[in-house]
């Protein structure tokens, strides 16, 4: 059973963001790194090809060729191939990524087994792709997950919602999403860094696969975050309390 | 509009040791402005080393009295609960047969000859101080015990404990917009905050300073470059507390190395970095090619480090001027201005003794080390300070 890992390239977490002149995120020179939700999802699938249950590990990022880093950062992890799908001028949203990775799956001589996203990436935060992809492909989801084994001909995972944890039994191929908390990432080795230069790495052109790329999406304004204003001195506990009775500092608990 | 005696423009290691000496030397009113936080900027991204091996013999003077700081923390900011974070865990240098060798030669002579504590060294004491790494190609060893490696941003926060409690003020979050002139004399600061006048203004701006360029119609040769630190472990061969902090001069990129949390390996080049179109202290990219590359040349001397994996990797911005000093003192005909910047990656060890004669010389007293060397006119003259091993940030 081969697995396949969409991967997006993200500016780094630590990175504090700012919009440009141009009105959007300018990442240029920043430094930018594999989205640490898809690491998690690179590790748990080298861990199910580790121990027997995966024959090999295909890690596909859509976007430009710059986007090839991340693809040898997952290489170096220990992926053992890779697919970038250039998109060239287009700036597909998640719809059109799930369509390309849909198109991808249907054309490729592979047949993938397991499709493991991150549950989503850390610059736009939608984490659409994984829901919309397992629609696309008529197979059984779980997103957010924090624990995945092998069950028979299908999967046990283990999800996060807003209620606490489920646990999903899955029949045969699925698509699933993972939670910071399935895998910790291991640490790429400077020998690993030099292999992963000879691992396959193919490049496809997206306009190949014949699917709409224009985004529904359309961004009405864009700001930084308001600038948090200093707090207040009170006196004594008394004066604490008041201040927080009268600011309804707690009227949302329990909601 | 308030008034103070002393504005410092700049609240990094630097200006908060300026602000702590001059108000440990007498100074009544002192403001300091920030346009982030106490030692938030490229303070906060030094890598911390500690030493007094210089090939420039008045950075040597400097460092000395700045170890003597460093070494003894809390009783030099009268504060027993301060801590700089110090390491003392000694710095080796080693050169193999080359153009390396005479400069190193020469700067552990000068050292001794000024009465600093240098031991050379055999391969097999290198060895017995340094066990993870092979002195095969080593001509030359140096080693100062009294050295090691501290934490910047403590002590630019310690600096700053101390100049509060003293009774200096710190602007938080506030952006200087320009100055205020009458004739030749700087009278003031125009910020986000309002208007401030002052007696003398003490500019230490590091990455910034062509904003105070251009509020004074001054060429100040500085540019901001951005350097990667990398943090490697390896199980092998943990770096450990006990072992120096290590200058490889026979390695291309004249990598320096130290423990990193007592038993990862931080490493960096100690030449040319990448020069930035703007002052920024964001995190810069970093390739996994640049990973693998400065990877080989740390497995060419810790050979068990052919194996190690990346822990963790980040980017730091020097202020870098033509010769790789600093520039300290007045600019050209200017009258109530001290500037102290271009400390191209090596200020923070000299940071007690800078703020300290920077603080002399905006009082008008006589300073500890002379500050002529340091002059902007050597710019123009050509009486630069270039150190023996060429740019970079050894000097």
């Amino acid at each position: 059973m081969k697995i396949l890992v969409p991967v997006k390239r993200v500016v780094d977490a630590n990175v504090r963001v700012r919009i440009g002149s141009a009105g959007s995120v300018d990442t240029a020179g920043l430094k930018m790194s594999l989205n640490p939700f898809d690491e998690c999802a690179v590790e748990q699938a080298l861990r199910l090809r580790e121990a027997g249950v995966a024959s090999s590990v295909t890690v596909l990022t859509c976007g430009l060729p710059v986007c090839q880093d991340v693809l040898r950062t997952a290489l170096a992890m220990g992926a053992d191939n890779a697919v970038l799908i250039d998109t060239a001028n287009a700036t597909p949203d998640s719809l059109g990524i799930a369509r390309l990775l849909h198109a991808f799956m249907t054309a490729d001589a592979d047949a993938y087994g397991l499709v493991l996203c991150g549950k989503q990436a850390i610059d736009d935060d939608i984490g659409g792709v994984a829901a919309m992809l397992a629609g696309l492909l008529s197979w059984p989801q779980a997103l957010n997950a924090s624990a995945i084994e092998a069950a028979g001909l299908g999967w046990l995972v283990t999800c996060g919602d807003d209620a606490g944890t489920a646990t999903w039994r899955l029949a045969g191929p699925a698509v699933l999403s993972a939670d910071l908390r399935l895998a910790e990432p291991r640490r790429v080795t400077l020998p690993s860094i030099v292999k992963a230069k000879q691992k396959p790495l193919r490049t496809l052109d997206a306009a190949t696969f014949n699917v709409a790329l224009g985004t529904q999406m359309r961004i009405v304004e864009m700001a930084e975050p308001a600038v948090r204003q200093p707090g207040i001195k009170v006196a004594d506990t008394a004066a604490l309390l008041d201040a927080i009775g009268s600011k309804r500092l707690f009227q949302n608990v329990g909601a | 509009m308030s008034h103070y005696d002393f504005i410092v423009i700049g609240a990094g290691v630097i200006g908060a040791s300026v602000a702590h000496h001059l108000a440990a030397l007498g100074a009544k009113s002192v403001l300091v402005v920030d346009r982030g936080t106490i030692g938030a900027g490229t303070t906060s991204q030094s890598s911390g080393l500690l030493r007094t091996h210089y090939s420039v013999r008045q950075n040597v003077e400097l460092a000395r009295s700045s170890w003597h700081a460093f070494n003894n923390f809390p009783a030099y900011v009268e504060d027993d609960e301060a801590s700089c974070g110090l390491v003392k865990c000694g710095y080796m240098i080693c050169a193999p047969e080359g153009d390396k060798l005479a400069p190193l030669q020469a700067s552990l002579d000068a050292q001794q000859s000024m009465g600093i504590e240098v031991q050379l060294l055999s391969k097999a004491e290198a060895r017995e101080r340094l066990p993870i790494a092979q002195f095969d190609d080593a001509a030359l060893i140096g080693y100062e015990p009294e050295a090691g490696f501290a934490d910047a941003y403590l002590v630019a926060t310690g600096f700053a404990r101390s100049a509060r409690r003293r009774g200096v003020k710190f602007m938080e979050n506030t952006t200087v917009t320009g100055l205020v002139r009458d004739g030749r004399r700087v009278t003031g600061i125009e910020t986000s905050a309002g208007t401030f006048s002052c007696g003398a203004l003490i500019s230490t701006q590091n990455i910034w300073t062509p904003e105070l360029a251009g509020w004074i119609g001054v060429p100040l040769p500085v540019k901001p470059e951005r350097h990667t630190v990398l943090a490697l472990e390896c199980e092998a061969a943990p770096y450990t507390f006990s072992m120096p902090a290590f200058k490889d001069l026979g390695s291309p990129g004249m990598l320096y190395f130290r423990s990193y949390g007592g038993s990862q390996m931080l490493v960096s080049e100690g030449v040319v970095g990448e020069t930035l179109n703007a002052p920024e202290t964001e995190q810069g990219d970093i390739s996994l090619d640049y990973v693998g590359e400065v990877g080989a040349q740390v497995a060419e001397r810790f050979t068990a480090y052919e194996m190690a994996g990346l822990a963790s990797s980040w980017t730091g911005v020097y202020d870098v001027t033509p010769d790789w000093n600093p520039v300290l003192g007045p600019v050209g005909n200017i009258e109530g201005l001290t500037v102290g910047f271009g400390f191209s990656g090596h200020g923070f060890k000299l940071s007690p003794g800078i703020g300290k004669i920077l603080a002399q010389h905006a009082l008008g007293q006589a300073t500890d080390v002379s500050l002529s060397p340091y002059a902007l006119d050597r710019f123009a003259s050509g009486a630069l300070l270039v150190g023996k091993y060429g740019s970079g940030a050894v000097s």
